[in-house]
């Protein structure tokens, strides 16, 4: 970090963001404490797998996908595997749902666990990263660390690795488990419990910045459970579509600061996706273990404070926890791990939440089964330009700080959304120009 | 009394080119003996490493690295001593990798008593792609190396003395 002063300018700038994933720059120009313009620039080459796609195997887009992201790849596969599934009319059996949503839980868990302990608390304890807090709280990192590996365990178990697992298919699993090898994650996830219950306490004892704003929040929802993979499009401001009409409302435009697409709501502009759009939008969906510890917290029924999207997580770990014991519990092996399914020539539309928020795709394929088309909206894309407003709002209140500790929480308000740049294309330099 | 046992941790990705080099690395040390090398080959995600070496008395880690200097220099690093350079950093998830992993580990206070890595810089990460020669080519020397290395901990010679060396009797 370099600041510099002059009469009319005050510029911070900072080479690397820490703790987000990909490569990218916020740029801030304040006008004493009105923010001018704002810019969060994503400079990392686009990926084109879009284009690469076309011309595929419709069977290879979940494993193709898979490599946008090594953090959410059953996101990315499970709305490649719906999409696929619903062109072929293949409708999965209740053990391969269960093992879906299983597979969803270990990739919350091992996701929100990474971000809440080790890229975001350090934030709101003074640490400049986990390695630090881990000097002070050594034993809030070592949970942390044994509860990611309990969320990396459930996904090579069921994947056969946990960075972009292979086992997952349009049509179900290639390989299904034995009731009683998966029922070896219980203890372990008992202990999990218990350990998010006592992050969960930790993270409701921080100092959270006095900031909300008015968002429109987009999310799944389903009649019967949390969302993971399967719900209508909603929101809290009158959006309630199936996923054949999600680009009738949703745009992306292309920005010339950034690779990736921003996308708005055509009607009404930005919007936020993730944990707390998740959670203002399914509250009554979590189990009332999950809702007496969100309560315990201090969270009431909605949250309109992106700082507490990190208690938020917390919650949605817990409920990730027991969801799993409950689909293990539950759990009959399947008489075939998958359906066969065959192409015909249509289009068709996955979404799932992803642990940053819904990730949607969209394909066209030929009667052979080729892919002839491909479109794909990840959540920190969606998130963009909600970021950017987070930004022009918040610099005031910290207009008086100095330019490190302003820079400082503007990094922190990105990492609110626990960006994955690479996903949308991205890694972050902060940049602020002041007069 | 010496070394009985050293874990080497290959890390990196077969099918990207030379992000391959860590796993032939550590597969390269650990036939030279394989009653006192367990390999481990990983993906270098970091809560799998850290746990795979916690409480360990010696382990070996190979990487792919990327620092800007000449395809198939070899960086030698005792990280009991010294923390890792910002060249084995290039290649994590979240900024989150095997540089991070071992300075967390010595944090929490539990880093192996004994713990080298072994870097060779890479050139070409390209999917599907061979091992460059420039960097297979620093193979015999970083195997050299850390077999003079595994010695000096052991007291015993590798590969060892074919007249002197008793029958391997563990199964890994």
């Amino acid at each position: 970090m370099s600041p510099q002063e002059s009469k009319r300018y005050r510029n911070v700038k900072v080479d690397y963001l820490a703790r987000v994933e990909g490569e990218g720059a916020l740029y801030l120009r304040i006008d004493k404490d009105k923010v001018e313009e704002v810019e969060l620039r994503i400079f990392e080459p686009p990926r084109f797998f879009e284009a690469f796609l076309q011309g595929r195997r419709w069977t290879e887009a979940p494993d193709i996908t898979a490599r946008i992201c090594g953090i959410c790849p059953i996101a990315y596969q499970s709305s490649a595997i719906s999409a696929m599934e619903s062109i072929a009319g293949v409708t999965v059996s209740e053990p391969i749902r269960a093992l879906r949503r299983l597979m969803y839980c270990g990739e919350w868990i091992e996701s929100h666990i990474l971000h809440m302990a080790m890229l975001h608390a350090p934030d709101f304890l003074g640490y400049e990263d986990a390695i630090q807090m881990a000097q002070h709280h050594p034993g809030v990192v070592k949970n942390a660390l044994r509860l990611k590996k309990l969320g990396n365990d459930i996904m090579t178990f069921l994947g056969g690795r946990e960075i972009h697992p292979i086992n997952m298919r349009v049509g179900g699993f290639y390989s299904v488990p034995e009731k009683r090898d998966l029922e070896r994650f219980k203890p372990e996830l008992e202990w999990g419990l218990e350990a998010t219950r006592e992050l969960a306490q930790l993270l409701a004892g921080f100092d959270y910045p006095d900031f909300e704003r008015d968002y429109e929040y987009v999310a799944m929802r389903h009649p019967e459970e949390y969302p993971m993979w399967q719900g209508r499009i909603v929101s809290n401001r009158g959006l309630d579509i199936d996923w054949p009409e999600f680009f009738d409302h949703i745009e992306e435009r292309h920005m010339p600061q950034s690779t990736a697409l921003h996308s708005v709501i055509k009607e009404r502009g930005a919007y936020m996706v993730g944990p707390i759009a998740r959670y203002n939008l399914n509250h009554d969906k979590l189990s009332s273990d999950a809702r007496a510890l969100a309560k315990e917290a201090g969270l009431g029924a909605s949250c309109a404070n992106p700082f507490q999207s990190i208690l938020v997580r917390g919650i949605e770990t817990f409920y990730a926890i027991e969801e799993a014991l409950r689909l293990i519990t539950n759990y009959e092996k399947p008489d075939r791990p998958y359906v066969e399914a065959e192409p015909k020539a249509g289009t068709g539309y996955g979404c799932s939440e992803a642990p940053r928020g819904i990730c949607f795709h969209r394909y066209s394929i030929d009667d052979d089964g080729i892919i002839t088309g491909a479109r794909i909206a990840p959540p920190t894309a969606q998130n963009q330009a909600t970021m950017e407003e987070d930004l022009v709002d918040l610099v005031p209140l910290f207009a008086n700080n100095t330019d490190e500790e302003l820079t400082w929480k503007c990094e922190q308000a990105v990492r609110n959304y626990d960006p994955c740049i690479s996903c949308s294309v991205h890694f972050l330099k902060v940049h602020v120009d002041r007069r | 009394m010496g070394i009985r046992s050293i874990t080497l941790f290959g890390v990196g990705n077969a099918l990207r080119g030379d992000d391959g080099i860590g796993l032939v690395l550590a597969r390269s040390v650990g036939a030279l003996s394989p009653r006192r090398f367990t390999v481990r080959e990983c993906t270098g995600e970091p809560a799998a490493l850290l746990e795979q070496w916690s409480g360990l008395d010696a382990a070996m880690l190979f990487d792919a690295v990327q620092s800007g200097g000449p395809p198939g220099a070899v960086f030698r690093v005792d990280v009991t001593e010294n923390p890792l350079p910002g060249a084995f950093k290039q290649t994590s998830t979240h900024g989150f990798g095997v540089a991070e992993a071992v300075e967390l580990s010595r944090a929490l206070g539990v880093l192996p008593a004994r713990m080298l890595v072994y870097g060779v810089e890479a050139v070409s990460f390209d999917h599907g792609a061979e091992i460059t020669p420039e960097v297979a080519a620093a193979i015999p020397e970083v195997v050299g190396m850390a077999a003079r290395d595994a010695a000096n901990w052991t007291g015993e010679q590798f590969p060892p003395d074919p007249e002197t060396d008793s029958p391997c009797t563990n199964t890994v």
